[in-house]
């Protein structure tokens, strides 16, 4: 019969169609490599410094945030491992005497966003550092400024008193 | 019932003649010299029209054609159209429940790359020199090389502890 001649083979091809569809799906991933490799970066930046090797120590920080990020990490973890690795950067390009690369480092760690937390407080530090380097006073006034807000709210978290206008969090946003 | 080395019977003899009989009557005229056979039993005569009717094809005069083909047409044309209905179900069924899945697997599979990744935990709390050491830096002056070299110190235990919390953690909320 016609009909059943045709009937399978579009049941088979649909089947192998519906296979391929349930191959397709992208693998559930896991950030934990991401979270070890970042760490284990960050140690080799350590020993580079400590051997006396700024550049061995930016290239292992520079591997970190050129990485790609787990899609599934929660975004204030993946923002607070990058903010960190460029506060790192920045640092180091201001030993280098390179303030406007270090100006350029802490602005990508800051357009990750803001919240009122540790690596935010550092990035606005650092480019304030950055600032009254290249002689822009106010600017780094202004950056300074808002790294102390930060940290005088994380201090009376620590401390156990509440700060004024403060949020219940280290990580509450501004 | 008896055993099948056993010679038969002059009843089962009879029977078996008669059986013949009924199958060839023409055969068994024959044999008999045209004397007047043995009558056949009842069932052995239906037993023998039954097996002729099966040896010879069922034959329609051609006077009587067009009525068989009157009586017989619906019949098979209602069969041809079960069997027309039955081939669009099985059609019907072998495409719609493998794409009916495929949808449910797309959607599944759009749903979950769409989902918002998990809430992330807060970092751990800075401990009051750390903290002092930031507020430290941000004096700024001829000081601040070193102030955010002590910054950058006293970060590696805290980065620590907090790696070691995402990792715990696995990324999973």
């Amino acid at each position: 019969m016609t009909g059943r001649c045709f009937a399978r083979p579009a049941a088979v091809l649909s089947l192998a169609g519906l296979l391929a569809l349930g191959c397709s799906r992208a693998p559930v991933t896991d950030a934990s490599p991401w979270v070890a490799e970042a760490e284990r970066r960050h140690a080799l930046a350590d020993q580079r410094l400590e051997a006396g090797d700024p550049t061995g120590a930016r290239d292992a920080l520079r591997a970190i945030v050129d990485a790609r990020v787990p899609a599934d990490l929660p975004a204030d973890d993946r923002r607070g491992v990058l903010q960190d690795t460029y506060f790192r950067l920045a640092r180091l390009d201001l030993d280098a005497r390179d303030p406007r690369a270090a100006l350029a480092d802490a602005d990508r760690g800051l357009a990750l966003g803001r919240a009122s937390d540790l690596f935010v407080a550092n990035l606005l530090v650092v480019r304030g550092a950055a600032h009254e380097a290249l002689g822009a006073g106010p600017a780094a006034m202004e950056d300074y400024h808002q790294a102390l807000v930060i940290n005088d709210r994380l201090l009376a978290e620590t401390l156990g008193e509440p700060a004024d206008g403060a949020s219940s969090g280290p990580g509450a946003r501004p | 019932m008896k055993p099948e080395d056993e010679a038969p019977s002059e009843e089962e003899l009879r029977e078996a003649a008669a059986l013949a009989a009924a199958l060839e009557p023409d055969a068994a005229a024959r044999k008999d010299g045209g004397a007047a056979a043995t009558p056949a039993p009842g069932d052995a005569l239906e037993t023998a029209s039954l097996l002729r009717q099966t040896r010879t094809p069922l034959a329609v005069p051609p006077a009587h054609e067009p009525i068989a083909a009157a009586h017989v047409a619906p019949a098979l044309d209602a069969r041809r159209s079960r069997g027309r209905r039955r081939a669009r179900v099985w059609l019907a069924t072998s495409l719609v429940a493998p794409a009916a899945a495929a949808a449910w697997l797309l959607f599944a599979t759009t749903l979950s790359r769409h989902a918002a990744p998990p809430a992330a935990r807060l970092p751990p709390r800075p401990t009051a020199a750390l903290l002092a050491a930031q507020a430290e830096a941000t004096r700024g002056g001829g000081q601040a090389g070193a102030a955010l070299a002590a910054l950058d110190s006293k970060m590696r235990a805290y980065r620590r502890q907090y790696h070691e919390d995402l990792r715990r953690r696995g990324g999973a909320p």
